[in-house]
């Protein structure tokens, strides 16, 4: 399911091994798997995950794993209903695949998907998100139902409409013409500091604790 | 077991031993299932309920009277770091349960914001589990759990719930939140009991 990860491990010819968690980048079939790698400088799993291994090569996975941070087309099965997604920096990855998963399935759902990153250098999947090369949303609406607001907060490209800075009360505001106020449910997906943040904007906006999903990632949890 | 080409890895220079699986941090890496719980002092409270409904409550003066011990302890994340020598200060369950009349033989330990964790009552007693209420030798932050959390380091550290509220007695090892979300019932880093296949 969209959100979930799966655990990689490594194995050198001296029989020692890395393990590590990385969510999936789309939803998988039987046969196929992705997973969208954050290369770390000097780290010990992902150099050779990005720069390393070359097709044929062979690691273990385990998985998917994980029934809490994960959102299924269908979900919740309301016509007016809305999911929200709050990603900061690589915490893109999970959210993007619920968001392709929706597209997919043209799941009727709306989604709005809110991306936080410090600068144009660092947004992942852009030609996806954005089809402009500066970075703007794209003239053409986005598949029914789905909003996109890129919210940077150190350097934005030339014009950009939404001032430079961390995520505010308005970036998390539903689309007037939506006809909910508040999503079903919000997923947020970050550095620590960047969730603690965003929930509590969104506690702020009204949104009850059983309705926010986290999930928080560092060096040492789920990699992206 | 598949070998990864050309992989070499970096083997910590540490000859220390931790659970399979896991790797070393310096770090203190934060998780949650859900937005941190902000509980002032004057709000907190924490109570042992049994099954004839009897509850053992302090409230923050009477629980911070309690004798406290200062321990080193090394924990380990389901998410596969462990951190060694983790210094807390708290109160030991053994303390908390020793005026409790129960039957019962396992326990649902519940947190604000609706956190749960199962556990068999044999894993809190003895010397192995504490509700903390400093880290470092400084309060406990709110995104470590403050003001206290179960501290039960033997087990992954998703079961030493954060903004502890309580504790209720239960006839059977009934499941807590990450338990029925795909994660093992018991939870030994040793046996490498992390999810519920396992």
């Amino acid at each position: 399911m969209p959100g979930q990860h799966v655990d990689v491990r490594l194995t050198a010819e001296d029989g020692y091994s890395a393990q590590r968690s990385y969510s999936l980048a789309e939803p998988s079939s039987a046969d196929r798997l992705s997973i969208t790698v954050d290369l770390v400088p000097h780290g010990e799993v992902s150099p050779y995950l990005a720069n390393g291994m070359q097709v044929g090569d062979q690691l273990d996975v385990r998985g998917p794993i994980g029934g809490w941070f994960v959102w299924q087309p269908g979900d919740p099965p309301a016509p007016d209903a809305a999911i929200l997604l709050v990603a900061g920096g690589s915490g893109a990855v999970p959210l993007v695949t619920m968001l392709r998963a929706r597209n997919q399935a043209l799941d009727p759902t709306r989604m709005m998907l809110v991306y936080s990153l410090r600068d144009p250098d660092d947004l992942m999947y852009g030609p996806e998100l954005v089809r402009d090369p500066v970075g703007r949303r794209r003239p053409d609406p986005s598949p029914r139902g789905v909003e996109v607001r890129l919210a940077y907060t150190r350097h934005a490209p030339p014009g950009w409409p939404r001032r430079v800075g961390h995520l505010t009360i308005d970036d998390l505001q539903l689309p007037s013409e939506w006809p909910s106020k508040l999503a079903s449910r919000a997923y947020v997906c970050g550095s620590s500091g960047f969730v603690e943040h965003a929930s509590q904007l969104l506690r702020t906006l009204g949104y009850p604790d059983h309705r926010i999903r986290i999930e928080r990632f560092g060096a040492s949890g789920v990699e992206q | 077991m598949t070998i990864s080409r050309g992989f070499v890895g970096h083997k910590d220079p540490r000859a220390v031993d931790i659970p399979p699986g896991q790797h070393f941090t310096d770090g203190f890496p934060v998780l949650s299932a859900g937005p941190s719980q902000y509980i002032p002092h004057d709000d907190w409270s924490f109570t042992i309920t049994t099954e004839s409904e009897a509850s053992c409550q302090w409230d923050w003066p009477a629980f911070m009277a309690l004798p406290s011990e200062d321990i080193s302890v090394d924990i380990h994340c389901v998410t596969r770091w462990s951190k060694l020598g983790t210094s807390w200060t708290g109160v030991a369950l053994d303390t908390l349960f020793a005026g409790v009349d129960t039957d019962f033989d396992y326990v649902m330990v519940r947190a604000h914001g609706g956190y749960t964790t199962n556990l068999p009552l044999t894993e809190l007693l003895g010397g192995k589990a504490w509700i903390a209420h400093s880290y470092d030798g400084a309060p406990l932050s709110v995104e470590h759990g403050g003001p206290a959390r179960l501290l039960v380091p033997h087990l992954y550290f998703w079961k030493s719930a954060k903004w502890v509220s309580g504790i209720t007695m239960q006839r059977s090892d009934d499941p807590g939140f990450w338990e029925r979300f795909g994660y093992h019932n018991y939870g030994d880093p040793w046996r490498e009991q992390r999810y519920a296949d396992a």
